[in-house]
């Protein structure tokens, strides 16, 4: 799958190449002109690095030679006021087989609109576009350099792609970006015999907003149009600013084809995993090659299905690497199942698709899965094939039950999921169709965390002594994943970064169960820590917050951006700490416990004769705290902190 | 550094090939391309601390076809051999072949040999292809593909061969990559009528000079066991931190062309972006020239109205690779480069006749250049001199440092020598000279936090904080934050309040402004600190903890100094001082203040003092100073050391007793 963040917001762009499908031609249309640059009506600059003075996506639907084609034009003017505004380089994403870019023009202009500088098609960088991860795709970008601009200049792009197979595409709009909009606007132009299919969503909820309706000639024009927006901001513990904005997806739903007959496009969720299914189907061959390797793996492995499963899943996870290469349809398309058994490596779909084939080996039905796995995963606005999903997984069909598997991973066991995927819709493939089916849930009886430490309170301000940890589920995966890439000796340092204990130094760290596991198994490990929190002379000044990290985000009073609390989980904490001879505590903390719909959390202190012991436990109830509860979170934030600076004093003396 | 002066035409032919211990060729994998990765797993030092290790990496460049050829062929040949000790070292699997335009892919040979010895060659139909354009010309041609069936204790090994028309006249290279080196080699040869000279720094390795049957010149060299480049605080930069190598044709003779000079002297070392102008000898057409309004031909007044020109456009970056854009890309522009800024105000200069020169400089600290050895590859800044008149020495000018006057210099300016740059007369004729670079320092270069922190008697605290920089941090500072937004400084600000207390809240902020001409930078900022001070009876009990520098950020007092895996260069001088004014609430008296430091060490100089002030106001100075030096890692204990006494400080409390 591509994985490209950009793809997703220029679903367009996506080097979406289905094998067959050729270049229709432009028509011979001409190429656009740049816009007068219009000031008028808009406020004087406040302070902002940049605004939109307009933009525009344009989307003309056409009969094609092929089928049908949407013509894609971006424009944008924005006008810079400072070097936190500018965009460094101006492009347009393409996919190199079946996106034609027909127009690429940009110039900057002064604030009257007078051209300073031009470049078009001839001054461009044309060249790969895909991300690091991927060692090779056919996603291309063409860009400029812009030179850094005075402020009060404006920076003006068209560019125009040409997209066949359009019917596999949503066509998306942002309404805002990271800076101020004064207008924006999507235009979608649908002939006579084509029809289309419009969502509206902001920050992943499903919104009304329907489209002013023109009739030109045959031509129905749809636009949707926002003015004056503010600023996305990128806020700590959100999604990224891009995911906020109110956004509209057009798709088309219906053509009609040369002769004149009108072909439907994918109806819904169900359909779109039938036809994904067809992509895919052909795919997972037995090979004897397969069928030797899943002979030789099953060797002693008692004769029940999910025993079966669990070994080969294994396998697939531990012995197949991941290297993304996604030419035309190898975006969707998995490669041949023996092929990536012979070479031993290949991306999400490649992994998932080689261990469908050995499950079938096995006698083990499973179904592919579509998934859009991120820690903000993009809602299912439309069903087309492009811009749902990013990632591939499996469901086996177990005889007591599915058990989802995700073979990209390095660590997680069977039948458990990465937090990515979890608490997500994802669509499984098959030939009658699937629905959008809900993945398993993050569970904070799985994803524990658990922290003893004894230690004692030197006279030189040093809190010194033995850690033991324990982690399961999420955290255990974590950590076996940094561990197979790390050598051992920066395993102190590792566990280091593990512990919720706010700079302490780690030595003879120990690790036990490591090794990534076929069922859900906690991993363990103990070091010595040490950390100062004294000066090593008079009183010491203890609270919670100078022992251990801060695990419950504050947020500002103004924030609007949805909480990210990564998976539902929980983590138990127990520092006892022995004092000094001769020293004592005179009064700890009231306890403090939490209850909320999106946090547990409850700090005790306690005086064991002379050690002092401080108690922390935190769940994690949500993965995100909506925008409309922000308040109520805020003010249980604040709580946890306040509480997490309570200090004991430590006297010496008497 | 070591060097050897290559010539076959004066070397005596030998029917002797020099053998390399790391890159017998064995016929590994059929091929007799590989090496025998057996033998180079024994005699190599496997580190225990990385993620793979490169057990060859051998580089060959080799002009061919010169005599009598308008077009010679230079080939880099790169064979590498690679073991993966983790599974971060899977990244190694993916590659990508770099074919510089016109150029091909002459040899390719690659294969994965797995732990229990199976040999699995990469099949080329898996390799993928793309092609960059650039301004409508075809640019590099990628080529992608990944080794199959790679496991933990694979070896991947790797042989490519481009082949590029054209010969080049200076070339230089480093050994390190991300992965340990246990044997790297490269190799050198020229066509018998190519002289030239290559030096091979950061090392003692002996060069060795390789007789040739065919008369060829061919130098070579082994090293062993390079370590990997890491990013760490104060690593190294990259001509310090590993060996690197030049070579420089001298001398080129062809039957069609008879002799042509090579790169002998330090004229044809000058970096191409600057060469063209500087024997130009005029203002650079398509550069706004200076007016010189009321100077009346002051020489001083033109200068200082020349700098103020130029730092109208803002230093957009610190670049070490001397490039400069075209005067249509640079006008339009309201930021320069280092390179770009000297150049405008060397035209600047020369459209008043102000006979300026332009100069190079190696800003690397620790590492002089070897004047015996001209090559372009030395230099990362540019300059411009104005000679002095009657007697007065130059004036070195160096308007990246926007808050120098005619006469300042930056730090990382002082104490080096320039090569300064003459036109000659004849058209792109240079004559050049070493000059030691002369000048004032720039007065105060430091990094002051002022605290103000009013405390309630049921412990809450107000802060109101000052950050500034000055002088050179303040470029640094300014180059850092001048394309973050208000929330970017929003982040920072609650990131800052976070450091000093959970509970912490920004109350108000500003972003950096700076004043570039002043070299300064500022920002302000209101925080509340609720449960600051601890109510113990009558007294209000505090620590230190509101003192927070960035060192502190940087060296945490976790580090284990043992981790260290690079030497340390401290390119510039870190001078950090905080002050905090404690006010007490009504009723209450700070009792007596924590007690001072004053440490020294030959790493820097930590101090923490504290005194009574006006009004009952406790004012507590911690001050860090770290200038500029090079050491061996060893010597990073002392730094972590250092910044651990810095640190525990924040750590001494603070008592405020309720009056009788």
């Amino acid at each position: 799958m591509n994985f490209s963040r950009r793809s997703l917001i220029v679903s367009s762009s996506l080097a979406l190449a289905l094998a067959g499908v050729g270049c229709a031609t432009t028509g011979g249309r001409a190429a656009l002109d740049f816009a007068p640059v219009d000031l008028r009506g808009l406020p004087a600059p406040a302070g902002e690095p940049a605004r939109v003075l307009f933009s525009e996506t344009v989307v003309r639907f056409e009969r094609g030679p092929d089928g049908p084609v949407a013509v894609e034009t971006h424009r944008e003017q924005r006008q810079v006021f400072s070097a936190a505004g500018q965009q460094k380089t101006v492009a347009v994403d393409y996919g190199s087989a079946f996106d034609r870019v027909e127009q690429f023009s940009v110039r900057v202009a002064d604030a009257g609109g007078h051209t300073l500088r031009e470049w078009g098609r001839k001054d461009v960088v044309d060249g790969p576009a895909f991300p690091d991860f991927v060692l090779y795709s056919d996603s291309r970008v063409m860009r400029v350099a812009i030179p850094d601009l005075p402020s009060g200049n404006v920076v003006e792009t068209i560019d125009t792609v040409r997209h066949t197979r359009a019917e596999l595409f949503a066509f998306r709009h942002a309404f805002g970006v990271d800076v101020p909009v004064a207008r924006t606007r999507l235009v979608v132009e649908v002939p006579a015999g084509f029809s289309i299919e419009h969502a509206a969503m902001s920050a992943g909820q499903r919104i009304d907003a329907s489209p002013r309706v023109e009739q030109d000639g045959t031509t129905t024009r749809y636009v949707w149009e926002r003015t004056q927006l503010p600023a996305l901001v990128l806020e700590d513990h959100a999604p990224h600013w891009s995911s906020l904005s109110d956004d509209v997806s057009v798709r088309l739903t219906s053509w009609t084809d040369a002769t004149g007959n009108t072909v439907q496009g994918i109806a819904d969720d169900v359909a779109l995993s039938r036809f994904t299914y067809d992509l895919t189907a052909a795919r997972a061959v037995v090979t004897p090659e397969i069928e030797a390797r899943v002979k030789e793996l099953l060797q002693g492995v008692p004769d029940e299905p999910r025993a079966k499963a669990r070994r080969l899943y294994a396998w697939t996870r531990d012995s197949i690497r991941y290297c993304a290469i996604e030419v035309g349809i190898g975006g969707w398309v998995p490669h041949v199942s023996g092929d990536v058994e012979k070479v031993r490596y290949g991306d999400c779909k490649d992994k998932a698709n080689l261990l469908k084939a050995m499950l079938k080996v096995a006698g083990i039905n499973s179904r592919l899965v579509t998934i859009y796995a991120d820690t903000w995963p993009e809602p299912f606005r439309l069903p087309v094939l492009v811009g749902n999903f990013n990632h591939a997984i499996l469901v086996i069909d177990l005889p007591e039950g599915p058990a989802w598997v995700d073979p990209t991973t390095r660590t997680t066991p069977f039948d458990d999921l990465p937090p990515v995927d979890e608490d997500r819709f994802a669509l499984p493939l098959s030939d009658p169709g699937s629905p959008l089916t809900a993945t398993l849930p993050s569970r904070p009886d799985r994803e524990h965390l658990e922290l003893g430490v004894d230690a004692a309170l030197g006279a030189d301000g040093w809190v010194r002594g033995e850690a033991r940890l324990e982690v399961n589920g999420a955290f255990a995966d974590s950590l076996r994943d940094t561990l197979l890439a790390l050598p051992a000796t920066e395993y102190d340092r590792v566990l280091g970064e593990y512990l919720p204990l706010d700079g302490a130094r780690v030595s003879k760290a120990a690790f036990v169960g490591t090794i990534p596991p076929e069922e859900v198994t906690p991993a363990s490990a103990t070091a010595h820590v040490e950390k100062r929190v004294g000066a090593g002379r008079g009183d010491v000044l203890l609270s919670s917050r100078g022992l251990l990290l801060t695990v419950v985000p504050t947020i500002r009073a103004e924030r609007t951006a949805p909480v990210l609390l990564n998976f539902r989980q929980s983590r138990h904490v127990r520092v006892n700490v022995a004092l000094p001879a001769g020293a004592r505590v005179e009064r700890v903390p009231e306890p403090v416990v939490i209850d909320t719909p999106h946090v547990k959390y409850a700090l005790t202190w306690t005086l064991e004769g002379d050690h002092v012991v401080v108690d922390r436990d935190v769940t994690y109830k949500v993965r995100v705290v909506p925008r409309a509860e922000l308040a109520a979170y805020a003010a249980v934030a604040d709580q946890v902190a306040r509480a997490e600076e309570q200090k004991i004093i430590v006297k010496q003396g008497s | 550094m070591n060097r050897i002066v290559a010539s076959a035409l004066f070397v005596a032919l030998a029917a002797t090939v020099v053998s390399s211990s790391c890159a017998t060729a064995r016929g590994g994998g059929g091929s007799s391309r590989f090496v025998d990765v057996g033998q180079l797993v024994a005699t190599s030092t496997i580190p225990a601390d990385a993620p793979a290790v490169v057990l060859l990496r051998e580089q060959v460049i080799n002009v061919r076809g010169v005599r009598g050829v308008t077009a010679p062929i230079t080939e880099f040949r790169s064979h590498e051999v690679v073991k993966i000790l983790t599974e971060a070292g899977f990244e190694a699997a993916k590659q990508r072949v770099v074919i510089p335009p016109e150029g091909e892919l002459a040899e390719f040979a690659a294969r994965t040999i797995t732990p229990d010895g199976r040999v699995i060659p990469v099949d080329v139909k898996t390799m993928h292809r793309t092609q960059t354009v650039v301004e409508g010309s075809a640019g590099a041609e990628i080529r992608f593909f990944q080794f199959p069936n790679v496991e933990v204790g694979s070896v991947l090994e790797i042989v490519t061969t481009t082949r590029t028309n054209g010969l080049f006249l200076s070339w230089s290279d480093t050994v390190s990559s991300p992965f340990p080196i246990a044997h790297y080699r490269a190799d050198l040869s020229m066509p018998a009528n190519v002289k030239f000279d290559f030096l091979l720094n950061g090392t003692t390795t002996a060069l060795q000079q390789v007789p040739d049957p065919e008369g060829r010149q061919r130098v070579v060299f082994e090293l062993s066991d390079v370590p990997a480049l890491v990013d760490e605080l104060w690593a190294p930069a990259e001509h310090t931190g590993a060996p690197w190598w030049i070579y420089r044709i001298t001398e080129l003779r062809s039957a069609r062309g008879g002799e042509e000079p090579g790169l002998v002297a330090w004229d044809r070392a000058v970096p191409n972006s600057i060469y063209e102008p500087a024997a130009e000898d005029k203002p650079i057409a398509g550069l706004s020239r200076l007016d010189a309004g009321d100077c009346k031909g002051d020489q001083r007044c033109l200068i200082d109205r020349a700098l103020e020109r130029v730092r109208s456009k803002e230093l957009s970056e610190f670049v070490d690779a001397m490039e400069v854009r075209e005067p249509k890309e640079m006008e339009p522009s309201v930021t320069l480069n280092n390179v770009e800024k000297s150049v405008w105000l060397w035209s600047l200069l020369k459209s008043v006749d102000v006979p300026a020169k332009l100069a190079v400089i190696a800003t690397s600290p620790g590492f002089p250049v070897n004047k015996t050895f001209p090559a372009p590859a030395w230099f990362d800044h540019a300059l411009v001199v104005v000679p002095g008149q009657g007697g007065a020495s130059s004036l070195f000018l160096d308007p990246a440092c926007e808050a120098c006057a005619a006469g300042q210099l930056p730090e990382w300016d002082r104490g080096v020598e320039a090569l300064v740059i003459t036109p000659k007369g004849n058209h792109m004729v240079l004559d050049t000279a070493w000059a030691p670079v002369t000048g004032t320092p720039l007065s105060l270069n430091e990094h002051r936090t002022t605290y103000d922190a009013v405390v309630a008697d049921n412990g809450d605290v107000e802060l109101t904080v000052d950050d500034t920089y000055a002088g050179e941090a303040a470029i640094w500072t300014r180059l850092r934050t001048r394309e973050e937004t208000d929330a970017d400084t929003g982040h920072d600000w609650d990131d800052f309040a976070k450091a000093r207390s959970s509970s912490a809240r920004v109350l108000s902020s500003t972003s950096w402004t700076c004043d570039r001409a002043k070299g300064s930078c500022a920002r302000k900022a209101k925080i509340t600190l609720p449960g600051y001070a601890q109510r113990d009876g009558d007294r209000l009990v505090m620590s230190l903890r509101v003192l927070h520098s960035r060192l502190e950020g940087e060296i945490p007092p976790e580090t284990d100094a043992a981790h260290r895996k690079s030497d340390v260069e401290i390119a510039h001088e870190v001078r950090s001082i905080e002050t905090l004014r404690l006010h007490a609430p009504a009723g209450f008296a700070f009792a007596a203040p924590p007690p001072g430091i004053d440490r020294k060490s030959d790493v820097g100089t930590v101090r923490l003092s504290a005194h009574t002030g006006d009004a009952g106001v406790l004012v507590v100075e911690r001050s860090v100073l770290v200038p500029p030096a090079s050491m061996p890692k060893k010597s990073f204990g002392a730094l972590v050391r250092m910044v651990g006494a810095l640190s525990a400080a924040r750590d001494e409390q603070v008592t405020l007793a309720k009056a009788k």
